[in-house]
């Protein structure tokens, strides 16, 4: 029998045989289990387990309470009339009653345990991909951070080198000069002096110099050009070839220059370092000339459309460049040879100059962002083409090119 | 003060070239005398010693581009920010091509000569050198 002031108390009571059948239960367990207590004295505990609940009680509660007599805290389901599931925690203890043994169950509905359980989990879960995730955060930080600096001790190291490279062009272009000129001094010296015996020698000795005093000079003039930032001023490309000619024709007054000229419009670009390309395209074109005394050069320049991205294929950006075109009816050269040109001391021809002329060129064009080529044939002449970016007149802006000897804007 | 239109000032730190230039200015006008400073520390000191005892300034001064110590570009500011000095003649003699440094001082009115390769050319650039100096 069920004590009275337990029949009414807030917990699920029960109590059963070894055999597994009820003896007592109290109101609040039959209130919630939806039973009359007569509905279960008697009847096997079975019938208010759930199925896990009865498995669970077989191979764990039972051997347990056999062998401890209590047991607290057991999380199971008791099974409702309606066929529900009721979660409740579990406190049980076995004793002798008058030569029987009983077991008394006492349990608390926890309905919400399951849900705060979860939560718990799933924050824990949470907490640890956070901390995971963090870890992977740090890791990334600490690379990065390793990176920038092998980025900064590489960066050190190509601006040392480049100021080895440029103190090593320093000695090439001016030490070397100095003893260069002073030898051809020299040798003039002595072939003012010098008998006839000793006249074809020094000569010789006199040309080779000069052949390298040459080199020497383009090299220099490349060197000043690779230090040297691009300085924009609007000027007439027409008059500067006019004023180019007029000086050509003064350093060249055996042979007649011809230049034909079409719709030269003004020019947004370093003015000295165009009048440089397009003298050395001149006296490229005077240098390889066909006939021996005369000369003709075609210019023409256009407006036109070029993609600006022209490494990334895919990738199109079309603005505005200007084409210009230098046609001499000169001598030409095998045209498989044209990438050839523009290298630094490639010389095609035997009469060939310093070997600098189009190294020199392709550097100037490339500073301000545009291409050149150049198609030739073999006797009939050679075509070189120059793009451009087509810019908006006054535009005064300096490219940022390490130091260079400031230039001033409106002259040259 | 002034000038001494017989003496030219020629700063210049090759041995080579003073002999050369001296050799083609004697040999052009005997009576000009030529005194050297091997690179613009020098030669500034020259001229404040010749500022002090009071005597004339050299008729003209010859600046080389590339020195040590004092190179020829800084040797000029200094000469144009005194105004003493600022009135001397100066003629540039180089052996440096750089379009840049010729164009700078084109710019200021300044006469800028390459060293020359032949004989013929050392005479031309030593015969105007002369009529700058000795000019009244």
């Amino acid at each position: 029998m069920t004590a009275p002031s337990l029949q009414d108390a807030p917990c699920l009571y029960f109590s059963a045989t070894d055999e597994g059948f009820i003896t007592s239960v109290n109101k609040t367990l039959c209130y919630h289990l939806g039973y009359r207590q007569e509905d279960l004295i008697g009847q096997k505990q079975d019938r208010i387990f759930t199925l896990p609940t009865r498995i669970f009680q077989q191979t764990h509660l039972f051997p347990l309470l056999k062998m401890q007599g209590h047991t607290e805290e057991i999380y199971i389901t008791l099974l409702t009339k309606e066929g529900e599931w009721l979660p409740v925690l579990l406190n049980a203890v076995r004793r002798e009653v008058a030569g029987v043994n009983l077991t008394e169950y006492v349990a608390i509905i926890v309905h919400n345990r399951k849900k705060f359980e979860d939560e718990l989990v799933a924050a824990k879960k949470a907490a640890e991909a956070a901390l995971n995730e963090n870890t992977v955060l740090l890791r990334a930080k600490q690379d990065l951070q390793h990176h920038a600096e092998m980025l900064d001790q590489q960066m050190a190291l190509v601006s040392k080198q480049n100021e080895e490279l440029r103190q090593f062009n320093h000695v090439v272009t001016h030490e070397m000069q100095e003893p260069l000129r002073k030898l051809l001094m020299f040798s003039n010296m002595l072939l003012e002096e010098a008998g006839d015996a000793n006249t074809k020698t020094v000569k010789k000795l006199k040309s080779v110099t000069e052949q390298m005093r040459q080199t020497l000079s383009g090299l220099q003039q490349y060197v000043w050009l690779i230090e040297t930032p691009v300085v924009y001023s609007t000027f007439s490309l027409q008059t500067l070839v006019t004023s180019l000619t007029a000086d050509l024709r003064q350093e060249h007054p055996l042979v007649t220059i011809s230049i034909i000229t079409v719709e030269l419009p003004d020019l947004t670009a370093d003015k000295t370092q165009i009048a440089l390309l397009l003298k050395e395209l001149m006296v490229n074109a005077i240098r390889f000339r066909k006939e021996p005394d005369a000369v003709t050069i075609n210019f023409s320049a256009s407006v036109v459309q070029e993609n600006t991205f022209r490494n990334i294929s895919d990738k199109y950006q079309y603005t505005d460049f200007l084409r210009i075109e230098c046609r001499d009816d000169g001598m030409g050269f095998d045209g498989i040879y044209k990438d050839q040109v523009f290298e630094l001391f490639k010389r095609l021809h035997s009469v060939s100059g310093r070997g600098v002329g189009l190294a020199l060129c392709k550097k100037i064009v490339q500073k301000h962002g545009g291409t050149m080529k150049i198609d030739s044939e073999v006797g009939s002449g050679t075509a070189i083409t120059i793009l451009l970016p087509w810019l908006p007149k006054n535009t005064n802006t300096r490219t940022n090119v390490e130091e260079g000897f400031e230039i001033n804007e409106n002259d040259s | 003060m002034t000038a001494d239109r017989k003496t030219i000032l020629y700063v210049d730190d090759d041995a080579d070239d003073r002999e050369l230039l001296t050799d083609a200015i004697t040999h052009a006008d005997p009576e000009v005398n030529v005194v050297f400073s091997e690179n613009g520390l020098e030669a500034l000191t020259y001229l404040g010693k010749l500022k002090d005892k009071g005597e004339g300034f050299p008729g003209l001064i010859i600046l080389d581009l590339n020195m040590p110590y004092m190179d020829g570009k800084t040797t000029f500011e200094k000469l144009r920010s005194d105004k003493d000095m600022q009135g001397i003649p100066v003629v540039i003699l180089t052996s440096s091509e750089k379009q840049a440094d010729k164009t700078l001082f084109n710019n200021m009115g300044v006469v800028f000569h390459t060293k020359p390769t032949t004989v013929s050319g050392l005479g031309q650039i030593v015969d105007q050198m002369i009529g700058v100096c000795r000019k009244d």
